[in-house]
């Protein structure tokens, strides 16, 4: 579990470098984030 | 030709061929489709040529449930009936709205799409609207649907020439039907009412060979109720009177990034989009169109595409471009979604009576937990489909995702349209009439409208009310002619 979370994790600190976000937004609050977007695979 | 019933006689009785209560556009369709075929035909109407508050106020009644429209605002007692305020929006139901399902458990129609298409050119023609209904693919698992907008098409303007000129129709304004008076296999007479302008009331009757009740889809119930109540339970068939009442429930279902296509679509045009019918029944859900409502200001848009970077970022930083460029807009959806027939919502006869004698309204209507699920799981297979056909992306909202949490009410409403409560079947034993319209037992009483529902899509009501009231035209001018 701990493997898988690495690179969600890594791949969700980049989105929020990429929203210039990273000093704002708190995890959880991006996992709700991720959740509510219906994405296709290759969105990822 | 315009009867003026207030100089009727107390006790007066008229003569009809066939006699056909309500004008709006599912009694007018009909009156009018069979005096063009010189049938003879009394229109009564319940209210006067235009509306007004003392007319209304017989429509008051009471909702229990979930928050829904004033009863009195819902529709409209004067000639032409509602469609003096309706907004034109016109579909045919889809072919398999007419079939019965499992999985949501809904029962089929006794009749299908095929027998109502003969009907959509004739349909078309009296709303004003294109007859073909060109869906287009996207993707594998999404249609764009086409809607099409009546002028919208006032049944009382329209027709109001005709009704004055016609000699095989008389119309009879200000003149509403109290009750029914059962005959030997049916019914004698209707009982109405004429009120004055000094609001004297007459009281009078219509013979006729064949009657028609076309009251809107709550009347007719509660008329039919009223009849069981003063006749005895029997003279119509009381297991399905008033029950299977639907909507066609409204949500606020999410937000979307949309790409703008080739002909600038999200940008000028409303957008609707539902599931192909494999998709739908794989989804297991319920049958709704997306309606996409384009954001008005650029920041909204942009925090919506920046909330997308967090979840996709190089997708969101494609689409951040994409913008810059003004090849992106942000949307809200809606969705406008079939209800599923429930025994529990109906419309019932109230203690209070209004001042024809009439027992109120009272509606019970809810969505029930399985609307919900029917509505999330059709939501989620749209957003996916919306994904793979690569229209854009949705977030959607909480609720859409937690079904612990309550819809917030401004989420949520409904649309007008007033389905089932009389549905059509092949037995008494879960239906009020049948395939052809006719009451079950009862040889002369037929109903118009979308009472006779048994299930409702999502489509607006309006055009298939028409093409079941030409339907029914053909069938009475054949009977007659026997
Ligand atoms: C705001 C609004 C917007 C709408 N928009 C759309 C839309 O975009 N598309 C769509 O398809 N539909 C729409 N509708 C619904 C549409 O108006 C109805 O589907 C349509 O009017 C139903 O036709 P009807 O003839 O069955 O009933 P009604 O139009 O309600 O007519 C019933 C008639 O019966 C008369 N009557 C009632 N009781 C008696 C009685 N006891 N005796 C004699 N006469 C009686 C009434 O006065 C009335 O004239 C909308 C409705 C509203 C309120």
């Amino acid at each position: 579990m701990a493997e898988a979370a690495g690179p969600t994790r890594r791949r969700l600190l980049a989105g929020l470098a990429a929203a210039g976000l990273v000093a704002r937004i708190a995890l959880p609050r991006l996992f709700r984030i991720r959740r509510r977007w219906v994405l296709d695979r290759a969105d990822r | 030709m315009i009867l003026d019933a207030s100089t009727f006689p107390e006790g007066h009785v008229v003569r009809a061929r066939v006699c056909v209560a309500g004008s709006g556009p599912a009694g007018m369709t009909l009156a009018r489709a069979l005096a063009l075929r010189r049938i003879d035909v009394l229109l009564l109407e319940a209210g006067g040529p235009e509306p007004d508050d003392a007319s209304q106020q017989l429509y008051a009644g009471r909702v229990e449930g979930d928050p829904y429209f004033e009863l009195d605002l819902a529709r409209l007692r004067c000639f032409g009936g509602t469609s003096g305020h309706w907004a034109g929006y016109c579909r045919p139901l889809d072919a398999h709205d007419f079939l019965p399902r499992a999985d949501p458990p809904r029962p089929g129609w006794p009749i299908g799409r095929a027998d109502l298409d003969p009907f959509l050119a004739a349909a078309a023609e009296i709303l004003e609207i294109p007859d073909r209904f060109a869906d287009r693919p996207v993707g594998s698992d999404l249609l764009r649907t086409v809607f099409h907008v009546s002028p919208p098409v006032r049944f009382g303007e329209k027709y109001r020439a005709f009704c004055a000129e016609d000699p095989h129709l008389r119309l009879c304004l200000r003149s509403a039907v109290v009750n029914l008076v059962p005959g030997a296999g049916g019914i004698r007479a209707l009982e109405v009412v004429t009120e004055a302008g000094d609001g004297a009331q007459r009281r009078w009757q219509v013979e006729a060979d064949d009657f028609v009740l076309a009251l809107g889809g709550i009347e007719n119930s509660r008329l039919l109720l009223w009849a069981n109540a003063t006749h005895g339970q029997a003279l119509i068939p009381p297991a399905a009177l008033g029950r299977y009442w639907m909507e066609h429930p409204t949500f606020s279902v999410a937000e979307a990034v949309v790409w703008r296509d080739p002909d600038g679509l999200f940008v000028n045009d409303q957008a609707f989009f539902a599931l192909s019918p494999a998709a739908l029944e794989r989804s297991g859900g319920l049958n709704l169109s997306f309606d996409i409502d384009v954001m008005a200001y650029p920041d909204q848009t942009r925090a919506l595409i920046a909330d997308l970077m967090c979840a996709a970022p190089a997708l969101g930083q494609a689409v951040m471009d994409a913008f810059g460029k003004n090849l992106v807009c942000g949307a809200r959806v809606h969705a406008q979604c079939e209800q599923l027939p429930d025994a529990a919502n109906r419309v019932a006869l109230g203690e209070a009576r209004d001042r024809l004698g009439l027992p109120r309204v009272v509606l019970h209507w809810r969505k029930s937990a399985a609307d919900r699920a029917g509505v999330t799981r059709a939501v989620m297979a749209l957003a996916e489909g919306f994904a793979a056909a690569g229209i854009g992306r949705l977030r959607l909202l909480d609720w859409v995702l937690d079904d612990r949490r309550p819809i917030p009410v401004d989420r949520v409403m409904a649309s007008w349209h007033h389905m089932g409560g009389t549905r059509m079947g092949n037995s008494p034993a879960d239906s009020v009439v049948d395939a052809q319209l006719r009451v079950h037992g009862l040889g002369n009483l037929h109903l118009a409208g979308s009472s006779v529902f048994p299930s409702g899509g999502y489509a607006n009501p309006t055009l298939t009310i028409v093409q079941l009231s030409l339907r029914l035209a053909d069938h009475l001018a054949t009977r007659l002619a026997r």
